[in-house]
C-alpha cells in the first residue's frame, strides 16, 4: 500500500512493528529484509512516489521533482560543492548512475583497525554483497550499451597502460538510454523504486509518500515512533500530521538528513558526533573536445572505471549527462556557452573521484534545514589537480584538441604540453569547479562509543531500539561508489534484527 | 505571470534571462518567456531558505550596480550591452562569493534552455531519435541494436580475445579477496 498526499485529508495515527524513515539504498533494502520475514513494516519518504510511466529526459521537469532542494544543494566551503542527491520513493538509487562495486578491502581493514568493526570483514560481507547483486541485478554492460566515447577512452587508457575495469552497474538489458539521472525511463536501472520497495509492498509493507520525519519520538531512551508532515507536493507545505507509534525506529535519510532528523530529535548526540566526521568524495571533471563527431551521450551514462589510480585516491569515468546539465560547468554564457556547447557531438565528459583525506560536518541551521560544510585539505587538492592532469592526458591521448578544465583561472588547454600549466597556474582551492553525489560519515559506526553515533550494527549508542541504516554510518570514505555497500550494510543490520526479534520487536 | 515570486523578483530575473541566454547572430530563438515560466517552476520547489536567499542574490545584483558600475541605474534597467559587461565582472570576480551568484543563476537559466527543442536540434542532440533506434526490444530481452555498432565491435573482438577484463565485483586490482 502507497499512500500520497493527495490522499490524505486529516491527520493521521498509524502503528507498526518497524518504522523505516527513508526509502533508498539503505531504507528500501531494510524494509524489504524485515517485511518479507513476516514484519510489520512502515516506510516514510519526504519525496513523492513516481514510477517509469511519470520519467522523462526534460531536466526542468525531472529535477524539481527527484532530487532534494530541486537540484540546489550545495556543500558549504572554499569552493562549494555542488551536491545532488535523490527526493523520491527509492531515493538517490533512482537518479545515480547505477555503478556497484564492493568495498575495497584495505577500506574493510581500516574499518577493523581504526573503529573496532571487527565483524565487518571481506569474507564476512561476502553472502550479503551477493544477495544484493542477485536482487538488483548486477551486471556488467554488453558491447550493444556502450557509446564511441567508451571505446575511445577505452583504446587510450590501454594504451597508457592503466587499468580500466568494466563497470558492474544494477540493470537488466540496458540498452544505453543515458537517461539514469532522470530516472529510467524503461525501468532497466533495478533501483530500489522497482526493487526493494516492491518486494517490502509485496510482503505487506506500507509506504507514505511526500512524509517527511520532523522528530523521532522516545522514552526512557527507547525509541517509540515519530511525528511525520504529510506534505503537499506543489507548495512543499505541511498539509496534515502523521503519528506514528512504533516498536522499532530506524532512520535511512542519508549522511545529511539523518544527522539532521537525530539533532531535531534529540537523540543518540551524548558524545557530540552526531553531524561530525562528514565525507563527500568531491569531484572535478574535465570535458575534451575532438575532431570527430563522437555522440557521448549515445550510450550507457558510465561502461568503465578506471582504477589505475584508486590506490592513489582517485577513480576517473565517463559521465554521461544532458547538455543541460554539461552546460553548467562550461566557461561564461551568452555567445561562448553557446559555441561550446554547438561542439556537443564532438564532446566526451570524464570525471574524477577524490577519495576524501579530510572530514567536515553537518548542522541542522535554526528553521530546521540540514546544512553540510566541508573544506578540501591540501592532499585533496593536490589530488584534484593530478586527475585533471591524467584526465586531460587521457582526453588528448584519445584524440581531444582541445580538454576544458574545472579552474576559474585555467580553463582550457589544447595540447599535452600544456598539462604542466595545471601545476604552474598556482590554481586556489576556491577556482576548483567541484561537485558529488555522495556523502558518507555522520552517524557512524564505532566499537568505541565515544567516537561513533553507532554500532557495528547501526544500533544507536546511548538509545535502544533506535537504527540508522544509511550511508551516514559508513565510517570513512570508501573511494568507490557507495551503494552496494549501503545495502548489504542494511542487508545484514535487517538479518541482525531478525536474529534478534525477542529483543528488538517484542 | 510568475507564481513563485514577487514582481520586482521577476523583473530582475527575466533582465538577467536576457543577459546570460546563450546566442549568437544567427540563432536566438525568443524563448525568454518559457525560461521564466521554468524558473518560476524552480522557484516553487526550493528549500525555504533558498526561497530567500535567492531573490536577496537577485536584488544584491540589481542594487550592485551602485558600487561596481558605478552607477545609480539599477541592473535590469541598463541596456543588454552594459547588463552583460556588469555580468562579466561578477562572474570573472576575485571574490568566490560573487562569481558563485552568477553561477547559481546561470543554472536556472541553462537547465531550461539547452532542454528547449530548438536548442538541442541546434546543438544535435537528437536523443528521440537515439531512443527509437535502440528501444527496439522488451526488458526481458538483450539490447539488440548498437548505440555505437564501431564501438560494439571493438568490445566484442576485445571480449572474445578475452581482453575486455574481469566483471568481479571487487575495485582495483583485486580479483578476489585476501583474507578469511
Amino acid at each position: 500500500m502507497i499512500v500520497t498526499s493527495d490522499q490524505v485529508n486529516k491527520n493521521l495515527e498509524e502503528k507498526c512493528q518497524v518504522l523505516v524513515i527513508g526509502s533508498g539504498a539503505g531504507g528500501g533494502a531494510i524494509a524489504a529484509e524485515l517485511a518479507e520475514a513476516g514484519v510489520d513494516v512502515l516506510i516514510l519518504e519526504e519525496g513523492g512516489y513516481y514510477t517509469s510511466k511519470d520519467f522523462n529526459s526534460n531536466p526542468a521537469q525531472m529535477i524539481p521533482m527527484l532530487y532534494r532542494d530541486a537540484g540546489t544543494s550545495v556543500i558549504v566551503g572554499s569552493p562549494s560543492i555542488i551536491f545532488s542527491e535523490g527526493c523520491c520513493v527509492g531515493g538517490s538509487t533512482v537518479i545515480n548512475g547505477g555503478m556497484c562495486w564492493r568495498a575495497p578491502e584495505k577500506v574493510l581493514k581500516r574499518w577493523q583497525t581504526e573503529f573496532g568493526l571487527n565483524g565487518i570483514t571481506a569474507r564476512a560481507m561476502e553472502p550479503f554483497y551477493e544477495k544484493v547483486e542477485k536482487i538488483i541485478n548486477v551486471a556488467p554492460q554488453t558491447p550493444e550499451s556502450l557509446s564511441k566515447a567508451e571505446m575511445l577512452v577505452h583504446k587510450a587508457a590501454t594504451k597508457l597502460g592503466y587499468l580500466i575495469r568494466r563497470d558492474r552497474r544494477n540493470q537488466l538489458n540496458c540498452t544505453g538510454e543515458g537517461l539514469c539521472v532522470f530516472g529510467c525511463p524503461t525501468d532497466r536501472k533495478r533501483s530500489v523504486l522497482v526493487t526493494y520497495i516492491p518486494k517490502a509492498l509485496a510482503a505487506g509493507a506500507r509506504l507514505y509518500a511526500d512524509c517527511k520525519a520532523m522528530k523521532i519520538t522516545a522514552k526512557d531512551g527507547r525509541a517509540n515512533g515519530a511525528v511525520a508532515h504529510i506534505i503537499d507536493r506543489k507548495t512543499k507545505k505541511k498539509k496534515h500530521t502523521l503519528k506514528i507509534s512504533a516498536q522499532l525506529v530506524i532512520t535511512s535519510c542519508g549522511a545529511i538528513q539523518t544527522p539532521s532528523l537525530l539533532l531535531a530529535s534529540k537523540l543518540g548526540n551524548a558524545f557530540k558526533q552526531v553531524g561530525k566526521n562528514f565525507l563527500c568524495h568531491p569531484n572535478v571533471k574535465v570535458v575534451g573536445i575532438f575532431d570527430d563527431e563522437i555522440r557521448y551521450w549515445a550510450g550507457v551514462h558510465q561502461g568503465h572505471q578506471i582504477h589505475e589510480f584508486l590506490e592513489e585516491g582517485m577513480i576517473f569515468a565517463l559521465g554521461g549527462v544532458h547538455p543541460s546539465l554539461v552546460s553548467l560547468s562550461m566557461p561564461g554564457y551568452g555567445k561562448r556557452n553557446l559555441e561550446l556547447m554547438e561542439l556537443w557531438n564532438h564532446m566526451i565528459v570524464g570525471g574524477a573521484l577524490i577519495d576524501d583525506t579530510t572530514c567536515g560536518h553537518v548542522s541542522r541551521l535554526p528553521w530546521g534545514a540540514a546544512m553540510a560544510f566541508y573544506q578540501i585539505d591540501d592532499v585533496e587538492y593536490e589530488r584534484m589537480l593530478r586527475a585533471v592532469a591524467l584526465m586531460s592526458e587521457i582526453m588528448f591521448t584519445a584524440g581531444a584538441r582541445k580538454v576544458l578544465l574545472p579552474f576559474f583561472q585555467l580553463q582550457e588547454i589544447s595540447s599535452m604540453d600544456e598539462i604542466r600549466k595545471i601545476f604552474q597556474y598556482k590554481i586556489k582551492k576556491a577556482e576548483i569547479e567541484t561537485l558529488t553525489v555522495h556523502a558518507f560519515g555522520t552517524a557512524r559506526m564505532c566499537a568505541d562509543p565515544s567516537r561513533g553515533v553507532v554500532n557495528q550494527w547501526g544500533e544507536v549508542n546511548e538509545v535502544s531500539k533506535l537504527f540508522v541504516i544509511d550511508s551516514g554510518i559508513i565510517p570513512t570514505s570508501l573511494g568507490v561508489n557507495p551503494q552496494e555497500t549501503i545495502m548489504a550494510l542494511a542487508t545484514r543490520s535487517g538479518q541482525f534484527i531478525l536474529e534478534n526479534k525477542q529483543k528488538f520487536i517484542s | 505571470m510568475p507564481r513563485n515570486m514577487s514582481r520586482c523578483t521577476a523583473r530582475i530575473l527575466r533582465a538577467l534571462i536576457q543577459t546570460l541566454k546563450p546566442r549568437k547572430p544567427d540563432f536566438d530563438p525568443p524563448i525568454e518567456d518559457y525560461l521564466m515560466e521554468i524558473a518560476d517552476n524552480f522557484m516553487a520547489a526550493l528549500p525555504s531558505h533558498m526561497k530567500i536567499l535567492l531573490p536577496l542574490g537577485l536584488y544584491l545584483l540589481e542594487f550592485g550596480t551602485i558600487i561596481f558600475v558605478p552607477t545609480v541605474v539599477p541592473f535590469s534597467k541598463l541596456s543588454l550591452e552594459k547588463r552583460d559587461k556588469y555580468l562579466k565582472g561578477w562572474s570573472e570576480s576575485k571574490i568566490p562569493l560573487r562569481r558563485d551568484l552568477i553561477k547559481g543563476l546561470k543554472a536556472i537559466c541553462m537547465i531550461g534552455y539547452y532542454a528547449h527543442p530548438e536548442v538541442m536540434k541546434h546543438i544535435g542532440y537528437n536523443l528521440d531519435q537515439h531512443l527509437r533506434k535502440i528501444n527496439v526490444a522488451g526488458i526481458d530481452q538483450p539490447p539488440s541494436v548498437a548505440c555505437s555498432e564501431e564501438a560494439a565491435q571493438y568490445f566484442r573482438n576485445l571480449d572474445k580475445e578475452g581482453k575486455w577484463g574481469t566483471t568481479d565485483g571487487l575495485p582495483g586490482k583485486a580479483r578476489e579477496y585476501s583474507e578469511g
